[in-house]
């Protein structure tokens, strides 16, 4: 008989690296994007990272690179101990339905609604309609989102948008949480509700990188031990808690 | 500049030397094969993700069922008027010819039906789809690569493959096979209304539909289904690949759209060509078998 229960799972569960880079490189067009030379980090599950980078850094094509959209210039990137140079496109693809992403720029397909885009990901791994729609509605409800969109991502609020992205990135309980500057549009009322959200994802075991250029915006009421603070910089990654370059 | 682009192999030919001339073709025919094998690999994935269970997830779903209404559904009007009005056409034309050779009006329905179904019913329908569809599928898809939103697809671990091409080709072909048939029976209708008024024709409708159901023959399947169903997958797949391989920016897509409804139609009457070589087993007056 298996006695262990959620919390043991968890917390054995709570050393497994979800994401590695190991001495990675991405050197891409467009100049813009974040530089990043001969990295190496770990993030286990439960982690929060936060990467704080220069403004007018573009951190999407990095973050493809970490989903293995795009490979690096050189070096490794595992996802829950899987390699994204090895394995059937199959494989990746359902890699992938486990990260959630916070786009930094306009992400949204523009012949589906709001709606649509949301659950899209959702219903096409298989998760039940009715379920959809529940978690649908109760991320909704968090965000005091009263009535859902139901028009197309072109005429819906900057801002709007922005907590559909949330709930996006959320509804498919990923392993992983990608964050690109994901309080940039978003009312200032609902950055606490992201935090609480942040929170009870890593207490499910979700790992979830952050990155952005303003620094109040990690200013939460995690625990400071329980916080990774890097600066990304001229292609080194920093580590403000210890002060090295990694 | 894409106009001085253009001239530039042409221009190049007349000055270089038989080395480059021998090497611009060469380029010029792996182009051809790899361009080939590309929409033959296309096919051969969408017939393997059609295939499989799997595939239709709800949002697949949806995306076939919406392609399918606006290619298959919508086209009806413009293939029953295309019908229609090459009826009208064939029927004079074939009027004439029977004044000309003291023929019969007995002739008539066997040729029309004929023509109609193994050769122009099938073509017509393409271009229908083709004009309609085809270069309305790959201006969407060169928008969604030059907007990143295939990224965003990709990013979810959903296929784009599945979720945008597979539907995608196979409600082309669908629609084409459907479309076919409509027009098909568009210009009959037609043909034996304008022949009628015009005395070609002096049977009743129920006399010159038995005629055409007489001539109904397994072999006629055999031009029917390939032509529609083969050049309809050549149809969707290179409007496909064309819209995905866009590079650049929103200026490009229109460029795209437009060289890949010219792809189409020709890969297309292409496509027929080749079949009606291998089905009658001739070229021109030459037998092959």
């Amino acid at each position: 008989m298996n006695t262990k229960t959620t919390s043991d799972l968890l917390q054995a569960e709570s050393g497994t690296p979800i994401l590695e880079l190991s001495g990675v490189t991405y050197r891409q067009t467009p100049l813009s994007a974040a530089l990043m030379m001969n990295l190496d980090l770990v993030v286990v599950a439960s982690d929060l990272v936060l990467v704080n980078l220069p403004r007018a850094t573009s951190v999407r094509g990095p973050v493809s690179m970490m989903q293995g959209l795009v490979d690096p210039s050189s070096g490794r990137v595992h996802f829950c101990g899987s390699s994204w140079t090895k394995g059937t496109h199959e494989e990746h693809f359902r890699m992938r339905s486990r990260i959630g992403r916070v786009f930094e720029s306009h992400a949204w397909i523009e012949n589906l609604n709001v709606i649509e885009n949301v659950t899209l990901a959702a219903q096409h791994h298989g998760i039940a309609i009715h379920e959809v729609t529940d978690r649908l509605r109760r991320l909704a409800d968090r965000f005091g989102v009263r009535r859902l969109a139901e028009e197309r991502p072109a005429y819906v609020d900057v801002g709007v948008l922005q907590v559909y992205q949330w709930i996006r990135a959320l509804i498919c309980r990923p392993r992983l949480l990608l964050l690109e500057r994901p309080l940039r549009s978003l009312p200032v009322d609902l950055t606490s509700v992201c935090r609480e959200l942040i929170h009870e994802v890593r207490q499910a075991g979700t790992a979830v990188i952050w990155f952005t250029s303003n620094e109040p915006d990690w200013i939460g009421d995690e625990p400071t031990n329980q916080l990774r603070r890097f600066h990304l910089a001229g292609g080194n990654l920093n580590d403000l808690s210890i002060g090295v370059s990694v | 500049m894409q106009a001085q682009q253009a001239f530039r192999p042409m221009r190049l030919l007349s000055f270089a030397s038989p080395l480059r001339v021998a090497e611009w073709l060469g380029r010029q025919v792996m182009n051809r094969c790899w361009s080939l094998a590309a929409i033959f690999a296309v096919l051969w994935a969408t017939a393997r993700l059609a295939i499989r269970p799997t595939s239709w997830t709800r949002p697949v779903r949806s995306v076939f069922a919406r392609q399918l209404l606006f290619t298959g559904v919508d086209g009806i009007f413009v293939a029953s008027r295309f019908g229609a009005a090459v009826g009208v056409l064939m029927i004079v034309q074939f009027a004439l010819w029977i004044d000309v050779l003291g023929a019969t009006t007995d002739v008539i329905a066997p040729l029309l039906w004929k023509a109609i179904v193994r050769e122009i019913a099938p073509l017509l329908a393409c271009m229908v789809v083709i004009g309609r569809s085809g270069i309305a599928i790959s201006t969407e898809l060169a928008t969604m690569v030059v907007n990143d939103e295939l990224e965003v697809l990709d990013s979810q671990g959903i296929d784009p493959m599945t979720c945008l091409v597979m539907p995608r080709i196979l409600s082309v072909v669908i629609s084409v096979f459907c479309l076919a048939m409509i027009t098909a029976t568009s210009m009959l209708v037609t043909g034996y209304i304008v022949g009628w008024c015009m005395d070609a024709i002096r049977v009743s409708w129920t006399t010159f539909s038995g005629e055409i159901v007489s001539e109904f023959s397994s072999l006629d399947l055999l031009f029917f289904i390939p032509k529609t169903v083969i050049a309809g997958g050549f149809a969707g797949a290179i409007c496909c690949i064309d819209g995905l391989s866009v590079r650049g920016a929103m200026s490009d897509v229109s460029r795209v759209s437009s060289r890949s409804g010219m792809r189409a139609l020709t890969a297309v009457l292409g496509v027929s060509a080749v079949l009606s070589v291998l089905i009658y087993g001739r070229i021109l007056v030459f037998k092959i078998v």
